[in-house]
């Protein structure tokens, strides 16, 4: 009986091999139930047990036991080799080509000139200045007049100006927005008996002159005014809040310069310039800032006491500083263009390029020193 | 203004290289914009160090000096000069060197060999000085070239509007001697005069002294007209002036050196030996200098004589009294005017000149005199001319010097300085304010009469500012408490809706809010009837029977640019569809928008009405076409859902799209999109003449948006939070006429469904077989939830039963067997 176990194994393993090798599904399943199954031939021995006698019962019911177990684990081991071969073929049968192109989404972008915009605007918000808006065609007085420049003025000059009528005009900066808004707040607050408020406001918006259309001048373009109106601030301040927003836009490590210059609606007045942020003031031959190491960026200054008092504050009480920046000059740095024009062309392909660096690496400590 | 560094030095020491002056000149509100190398005209000339020096054994007035060049020899030199000594250093020209036209070249004066020549001044032609040679500071090392050493630089200044007193050499040279901590020297012109009074040979009359505050007269008779000497030709030349002739030259010369502009008459010319100065009459005419003849407008000051206007004042002298070769007498005009008048003339007859650019910005009039009187001396020296006694001076209304308040508290408030009243004082005296009354802290500052600019105390603080250096000023944050503020509601509004914009695949792009009629003219091809709903205070736009008269009464710019950009826009779909245009070649999937305004004309005593509007412009494929995906071409579902976008993102009610004809678009794909019954925006697919009128190919789907009326229409933004009860989706059908919208069917639906109802979604629009003839089927998808329990069958087929039987009302449907 003995010899018909081992010859029952033999031939079991020979026949679960061959349905392995054939990686035939079916044929595992017929071998299980040949040898394993209810029916199958281990039962077969097992039902013989009876006829043996009795002392050779336990050894033989034993040795088919074991026989049953070895068995059972050679048909798990054969059936997942063939279930993983099969499911690996199916797999192979799916491989696609990696390198071909996405599916393409359709992707949106902003206009560089209002990304940069909208970044001023913050980078002013976080000092405490507020967004106004204020029209664009203008009063002669909001423009000229009421900013300290009597018509006649040589300094209109500065200005070449789109006229509508003889008093209306397309507005040539967006200082007119100081008075407005000056004279909004003190009218108000005289209205309700308080003393004129102090202000922060920044105001962007698109601005026109009577200008030949270049690679560096543009007939239409976008500032951004701003105004600081109190009791005690200074030229050290205004110094501050520009070298904080330089420094915002154009990274911490910007240096600032201020130079005289000339506005009528502030005094004292100034230019204000940064360190090159392409070259660090290196390179003679910098595309940037041309060998200079400095980018002028804006004017600015105190405001005129005139216009302080033109806007309903009174200048001996109050005193305030005021800024215009370009926008499109601004983007040009940041995006290294140098033609103005290409903002309004709207070449869809240009804009497409737009890029924003990732931001550097977070640089928190997991370990910090005690 | 351009200012030779060689001219400077007359009146002021440079004591730092150019380089670092350049610098302090442009902190200090004098951008140098320039700097120009004069040209090398000392070609061979060296540096020479004087080592001994003796007397001539032949000659009393001679001295022999021997001169260290460089070579391993000292050169003998002999020289008429005296003002020099043993250790000077001084310019040589060696032998076979030149100066201007003359070589030079070794040979023997009385008897001792001269191996070169050391040269005056007036010999470099760097100025009029001949009294002895030059010497040259900082002992140059000896052999070195001239040129390294005295080479000229011309410093290309620009003078903002306020500073007329820097459109001089000496104002110039007045703000370094400042910067550098030095003093000015100013020599007085004292011109030799003769017995003859000058108040005799001629008359001058000021009829109208607003106009015409000062005029002084002077005579130089005998005059010889002829070329200028090479240093007074090389100086002009070195500021950009012509050389013309001896006379003409000092007119020039004086007004660089003053900044006060003067005019030489030929008096022979001048009628009546009479200056009259006066506002024109009707109809007068003059030929002035440059050739042309103008006609006066009435009341442009002129200067007459006894008879006729021999100049525009202050702006260009008349061909009728210019200076000629046989010229001998002159009359040298020196006078302030009305800034304001001299701009009114130079503009109105388009003449601009040196001199009209300072009349204009006002410069001082006290300079009247020292620059008459520089004139004089300078033209006798060249010329050979007498100068008459004094000068005829009519001034009827001096000015008083201004006088101006000033505290240190001022000073150090404004600009955050903690600087001493001593360093105040002393700043401001070196520009040449004068200070009266003095305490502790305050003064009483006298302003010079050439700084026109200073009328306040920030004026003088100011100058404090920038001579100390702006860079001297801390870097400091407001102290004072932040004013309340938000971001602007409106900045923050755009900002959100151009991110739901770009989120829903479109780029943004700005365009030029200038165009012409012409081009906006092309949106009017279609039918114009009103738009249905109330649109009174809508965008023009969405006024079709009312486009036409605004973009004719647009707001129209009176000297434009190019004719082109002669209109405000009153619509954005016009710079839409030539975005589109301009992008049609390259991009396949064009999907743009714009935020921005348009502009409608009032009356003229208002400003024109300024509306934010959304322009919205599709056209060609829906995406960019891809391996894997057909492109299907972009039609008025692309729009319409893109513009549903925009609405989910909006907490404003959901407009209703009314099917509508309007000129710009597609009759039978437009819809005019309205809430609460008022048109807030149009959208549909571009008229195909449009299409054609702007050179579009593709078809093109548009939409403009009033942004501004949305404010009215808000909803409450507080969110819903989802039921934790399953969802029970149902699925209907129901067929109705064609002719029954879409949208009918769906609020019906909705409505009959109830709150219980979370979703109504079309999902299959079908006619044909079995649906009969003049019918479509709609097949929608309902969802049902509710909040508190589980739906049941029962309750969701109630809810079917009464949509059946309601939407039979509503629009005759009838449910699909399901
Ligand atoms: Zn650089």
């Amino acid at each position: 009986m003995v010899e018909d176990i081992t010859a029952l194994e033999t031939t079991a393993l020979g026949s679960l091999t061959a349905a392995e090798h054939r990686s035939d599904r079916q044929a595992l399943e017929q071998w299980r139930l040949t040898y394993l199954g209810s029916q199958g031939q281990i039962r077969q021995l097992m039902r013989c047990i009876g006829q043996l006698p009795l002392e050779e019962r336990r050894t033989f019911g034993s040795a088919v036991q074991s026989l049953a177990q070895r068995l059972e684990v050679a048909y798990k081991a054969s059936e997942q080799r063939v279930s993983d071969r099969l499911l690996n073929r199916e797999l192979e049968a799916e491989r696609i080509d990696v390198t071909l192109p996405g599916r393409p989404h359709a992707q949106g972008l902003i206009h560089p000139l209002r990304q940069t915009l909208s970044d001023v605007v913050r980078a002013f918000a976080n000092l405490g200045f507020q967004a106004v808006e204020g029209p664009e065609v203008e009063w002669d007085t909001y423009n000229f007049e009421l900013l300290n420049i009597p018509a006649n003025h040589p300094a209109r000059d500065m200005w070449d100006t789109l006229w509508i009528t003889d008093r209306m005009l397309l507005r040539t900066h967006t200082s007119p927005m100081q008075v407005r808004t000056m004279r909004m707040a003190s009218a108000t607050a005289r209205r309700q008996g308080n003393e004129p408020p102090a202000l922060r406001i920044v105001v962007p918006g698109r601005t026109y002159r009577y200008e030949q259309v270049d690679a560096t001048h543009e007939s239409q373009f976008m500032q951004l005014e701003g105004l600081l109106v109190d009791h005690q601030s200074s030229f050290s301040d205004l110094k501050g809040v520009l070298t904080d927003v330089a420094r915002q836009l154009f990274g911490q490590a910007r240096k600032t310069r201020f130079r005289c210059d000339y506005f009528p609606f502030v005094e004292p007045g100034a230019e204000l310039a940064m360190d090159c942020f392409a070259c660090e003031g290196r390179d003679p031959h910098c595309r940037v800032c041309h060998g200079s190491g400095w980018i002028e960026i804006l004017g600015c200054g105190m405001v005129h006491p005139k216009v302080l008092e033109n806007g309903g504050y009174d200048p001996q009480r109050y005193r305030g500083f005021a800024f215009g920046l370009g926008i499109e000059r601004i983007t040009m740095l940041r995006h290294g263009i140098d033609d103005i024009r290409l903002f309004y062309l709207n070449d869809v392909q240009l804009w497409r390029q737009v890029r924003y660096a990732p931001g550097a690496p977070r640089s928190w400590n997991r370990e910090v020193p005690e | 203004m351009k200012v030779p560094l060689s001219w400077l030095r007359d009146f002021v020491r440079v004591t730092v290289p150019v380089s670092q002056l350049e610098r302090l000149l442009t902190a200090a509100g004098l951008e140098v914009e320039g700097i120009a190398e004069t040209e090398s005209k000392w070609d061979g000339l060296v540096v020479g160090k004087i080592v001994a020096l003796g007397p001539h054994p032949n000659a009393d007035r001679l001295q022999v000096a021997q001169v260290d060049v460089g070579g391993d020899q000292p050169r003998t030199i002999v020289c008429g000069a005296h003002n020099i000594a043993v250790g000077q250093t001084v310019p040589v020209v060696l032998p076979g060197g030149h100066i201007g036209d003359t070589i030079i070249e070794q040979r023997k004066v009385r008897g001792v060999e001269s191996q070169g020549m050391m040269c005056s001044p007036r010999e470099l032609a760097i100025s009029d000085d001949h009294s002895g040679i030059l010497i040259l500071e900082d002992s140059p090392a000896p052999g070195s070239s001239l040129s390294t050493v005295l080479g000229d630089q011309v410093l290309d200044i620009y003078v903002t509007p306020n500073r007329p007193d820097c459109l001089s050499i000496r104002g110039i040279a007045r703000e370094i001697a400042a910067l550098l901590a030095q003093s000015v020297c100013f020599p007085t012109p004292a011109p030799v005069e003769s017995a003859e009074d000058t108040e005799r040979a001629v008359v001058v009359e000021i009829m109208d002294s607003t106009l015409c505050r000062r005029y002084a007269a002077r005579l130089v008779r005998g005059a010889k007209v002829g070329p200028s000497p090479n240093w007074l030709r090389a100086r002009l030349e070195a500021c950009g002036v012509r050389s013309i002739n001896n006379i003409v030259d000092v007119s020039n010369y004086v007004m660089l050196e003053f900044g006060q502009p003067l005019h030489i008459f030929d008096f022979a010319a001048i009628h009546g030996e009479r200056i009259v100065v006066r506002p024109s009459l009707p109809g007068e005419k003059i030929t002035t200098l440059d050739g042309s003849e103008h006609s006066i407008p009435e009341g442009t000051l002129l200067i007459c004589d006894a008879e006729r206007p021999v100049a525009l004042a202050g702006v260009m002298g008349g061909a009728n009294s210019e200076v000629s070769g046989s010229t001998t007498d002159v009359l040298i005009e020196s006078a302030s005017f009305s800034p304001t008048s001299i701009r009114t003339t130079s503009r109105s007859l388009n003449l601009r000149s040196e001199a009209s650019l300072r009349f204009e910005r006002n410069i001082d009039p006290e300079y009247v005199l020292p620059a008459l009187d520089r004139a004089a001396e300078m033209i006798a020296g060249l010329t050979g001319g007498t100068v008459l006694r004094g000068a005829v001076d009519v001034y009827p209304a001096p000015e008083p010097l201004r006088v101006i308040q000033l505290s240190l508290a001022d000073v150090n408030g404004l600009l955050g300085t903690n600087h001493s009243g001593s360093h105040v004082r002393t700043t401001l005296e070196r520009l040449g304010f004068a200070f009266t009354e003095e305490t502790q802290t305050s003064w009483t500052v006298l302003v010079p009469s050439y700084r026109r600019d200073v009328t306040l105390a920030v004026d003088l603080i100011e100058d404090v500012a920038r001579i100390t250096g702006y860079d001297q000023i801390p870097t400091t944050l407001p102290s004072t408490e932040q004013p309340a503020t938000h971001i602007d509601d409106w900045f923050a509004f755009e900002e959100r809706l151009r991110t739901t914009l770009i989120g829903l695949g479109l780029t943004e792009v700005v365009s030029y809010a200038l165009t012409s009629k012409e081009s906006l003219s092309r949106l009017l091809k279609g039918p114009a009837v009103s738009l249905p709903g109330e649109a009174s205070d809508a965008l023009p736009v969405l006024r079709p029977t009312d486009l036409r008269r605004c973009i004719e009464h647009g707001v129209t710019v009176r000297n434009p640019l190019s004719p082109d950009w002669s209109t405000m826009r009153v619509s954005l779909l016009d710079s839409a569809l030539r975005t589109l245009a301009a992008n049609a070649a390259s991009v396949t999937s064009r999907r743009l928008f714009e935020i921005g305004r348009v502009y409608e004309n009032c009356s003229p005593q208002e400003l024109p009405r300024e509306r934010a509007a959304l322009v919205i412009a599709l056209s060609g494929a829906a995406t960019e076409p891809s391996w894997q995906q057909p492109a299907h071409s972009i039609d008025f579902w692309d729009l319409k859902g893109a513009i549903e976008g925009v609405f989910a993102h909006l907490a404003v009610i959901a407009p209703s799209w009314v099917p509508c004809v309007h000129p710009s678009f597609h009759p039978g794909r437009t819809a005019s999109l309205t809430i609460d019954g008022r048109v807030i925006g149009v959208a549909g697919e571009l008229h195909p003449r449009c299409a054609g009128a702007y050179g579009l190919s593709d078809r093109s789907y548009l939409a403009e948006i009033d942004l501004e009326q949305l404010v009215r229409y808000n909803v409450s933004r507080d969110l819903v939070v989802p039921s934790r009860f399953p969802p029970v989706p149902l699925d209907v059908a129901f067929i109705v006429r064609d002719s029954v919208p879409a949208a009918a069917v769906l609020e019906s639906v909705a409505r009959a469904a109830g709150s219980l109802c979370r979703q109504v979604r079309l999902f299959d629009l079908y006619t044909g077989q079995p649906v009969p003839q003049g019918h479509k089927s709609l097949a929608l998808n309902l969802v049902f939830q509710a909040t508190d329990r589980t739906l049941t069958v029962d309750e969701v087929n109630s809810i079917r039963d009464h949509i059946r039987d309601q939407i039979a009302r509503d629009v005759g449907a009838v449910l699909r067997d399901s």
